[in-house]
């Protein structure tokens, strides 16, 4: 969370705050005065104004919050999706590749590649084959997102440490237990950092697919707003989103700060 | 701590078929530690078996602190490892307080590691209680038992504090804790204050005397430094040669209780320069296997690993 220090004391935490505020409160600045002294026209960048009011006609319009709630379902569907089946699959990789690093170097070379292709590409190919529902969307919005599980879950479990194990095993811990009261908890960080890479990486996937395979959405609403020169709701729509996926991800750094207290 | 109330239940254990550590009259136990035979091997990455230890047999009464001392590589760690039940033998028999190791058995053996390997994530009050926890102790009683530890290792003021928050020596100082939390009979310690300087390593083996002195638990103490070998133990134990065996063992006798002033007594020196003898002649024998890096010994007889 910190860009400046590692220390976790609440003046740094201070710090960052004011910083994030004062980064904003700068680009509003600019973009003000961008505007108001007609370095762009309207159609480029409209008014702050103007845009806040349509941001503001988004989150109370009817059916506009219905777009904000179908991205929020898939956006839940998603994120649920790629955590639960990404950390499992992540985990059995890494304490199975304890056993057979060839195997996990393969299945991990594999999942890095799928992670460099640009899956956009394969969007009209996944229309083709199963359709534009949402599913569809929930399915493509997922899929880097559970890349970054699995590989950041079985990098946590590989990392389990051999001294830990054998402490586990000298006071004769069940599998169960060992679970809970070494694996879990020396894993935890990682995971929940991973988590947050993964919610930013759903978010893109989601909105992504919303704009071209769908007629509902935030996506949708933005790429609509796009074609119709309708600057002001494309802006709205995409500050939106973006605060959205600010909140989240502010959420995540303060459940990390808490639970990391131990962290040296 | 309850170390007397074991008399009670040592006529039961030393029956060779009271190895049941189910039920909770096995509480308290004789810790007599006895090795007959014992051969380890190791199975490489190129599944090449290494043997490490080679026919080693000792034997330490109950309530005895002894030492292992050996060069690095020796099998140091192996032999607790075995007496830990954390690792199988090729052959031999390890037997404490009448039960015939196969597994770890962690209410009657404990082992201190050689690093202090706490928990990061765990208050040390929450490291020290992780046996009883393991164990299922509820937690008002684990919670007392673990204070009432840290308090004899004198860190009944940090129970609350993260392992980051503690220095070297208190961090083993929690290990030591932990490890006696279960009253073990037999308490293992693989070189606990290595990573200590001299000077708090030599203040540590002091205290952990005195707490030794109030237990009377059996200790197996494994170092590669004399000085501390001599100063701690009843009996030295010496590994020697590749694969290693138990050269000999020295009975010390020097009263107890014993503070640092023992070590710079001449007779201290004699026994050490002893010992000292004894390794040198084995050094000579594999050849510049083990690498010295003193030719005699040093101000504290210390001798160093290649890579210290
Ligand atoms: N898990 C293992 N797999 C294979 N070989 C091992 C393993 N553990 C130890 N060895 C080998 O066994 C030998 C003895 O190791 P050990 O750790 O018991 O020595 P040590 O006397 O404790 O040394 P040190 O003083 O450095 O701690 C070494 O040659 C080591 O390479
Ligand atoms: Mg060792």
């Amino acid at each position: 969370m910190s860009r400046y220090t590692h220390s976790t004391t609440a003046p740094s935490r201070t710090y960052t705050v004011v910083f994030q505020i004062v980064v904003v409160l700068a680009l509003v600045g600019l973009w003000y005065l961008l505007t108001t002294t007609k370095a762009v026209t309207a159609d480029q960048l409209p008014p702050v104004g103007s845009t806040l009011s349509s941001a503001k006609d988004i989150l109370t319009q009817s059916n506009t919050l219905h777009d904000l709630a179908v991205s929020i379902y898939e956006l839940i569907s998603a994120f649920i999706i790629a955590t639960v089946v990404g950390i499992g699959l992540g985990f059995l990789l890494g304490e199975y590749g304890r056993h057979r690093a060839g195997v996990k170097r393969v299945v991990e070379a594999g999942l890095g590649t799928a992670l460099a292709t640009p899956k956009f590409i394969f969007l009209p190919v996944l229309v083709l084959l199963i359709g534009a529902g949402y599913w569809e969307k929930v399915i493509y919005g997922l899929s880097d997102g559970i890349i970054i599980m699995i590989l950041s879950a079985s990098a946590a479990a590989y990392t389990v440490g051999e001294n830990e194990r054998i402490l586990a095993k000298s006071y004769k811990m069940s599998k169960i237990q060992f679970f809970w009261k070494v694996f879990v908890p020396s894993a935890l960080l990682p995971v929940i950092e991973a988590l947050r890479i993964s919610m930013v990486l759903v978010i893109s996937g989601v909105m992504l697919a919303e704009m071209y395979i769908s007629n509902a959405g935030m996506g949708f609403l933005i790429f609509q707003a796009g074609t119709q020169d309708e600057v002001p709701w494309l802006i709205g729509a995409i500050l939106v989103v973006a605060a959205l996926a600010i909140v989240l991800n502010s959420a995540f750094q303060i459940v990390e700060k808490s639970i990391g207290r131990w962290r040296p | 701590m309850t170390q007397s109330i074991n008399k009670f239940s040592m006529k039961a254990s030393a029956e060779p078929n009271a190895i049941n550590p189910t039920s909770a009259d096995l509480t308290g136990h004789d810790g007599t530690v006895d090795v007959r035979g014992l051969t380890v091997c190791y199975t490489d990455s190129r599944k090449q078996k290494h043997t490490v230890l080679q026919d080693v047999s000792f034997n330490v009464p109950s309530g005895t602190f002894a030492t292992v001392i050996g060069p690095s590589g020796s099998g140091k760690s192996t032999l607790l490892k075995i007496l830990g039940g954390l690792h199988p033998a090729e052959a031999g028999e390890t037997v404490i307080g009448g039960r015939l190791i196969t597994e770890p058995n962690p209410d009657l053996v404990t082992i201190v590691f050689q690093d202090s390997s706490l928990l990061p994530w765990r208050t040390v009050i929450r490291n020290v209680a992780l046996p009883l926890e393991t164990a299922g102790v509820n937690r008002l009683e684990r919670e007392e038992r673990a204070q009432k530890v840290l308090e004899l290792v004198g860190l009944g003021d940090c129970i609350h504090k993260y392992p980051r928050e503690l220095s070297g020596g208190m961090k083993q100082r929690v290990a030591i804790a932990r490890g006696l939390v279960v009253e073990p009979s037999v308490l293992l310690m693989d070189e606990p204050f290595a990573a200590l300087d001299e000077q708090s390593r030599y203040e540590m083996g002091e205290e952990l005397l005195k707490l030794w002195d109030r237990l009377k638990s059996t200790v197996i103490f494994v170092t590669h430094n004399l000085s501390e070998a001599v100063f701690l133990a009843d009996k030295v134990i010496v590994l020697e040669g590749r694969p290693a065996t138990v050269g000999q063992t020295v009975d010390v006798n020097f009263s107890r209780p014993r503070d640092l002033g023992l070590m710079v007594s001449p007779e201290f020196h004699v026994v050490r320069d002893q010992l000292y003898t004894s390794l040198k002649r084995d050094r000579i024998r594999s050849s510049g296997t083990y690498s010295w890096s003193q030719e005699s010994p040093g101000p504290n007889g210390e001798l160093l690993k290649g890579d210290r």
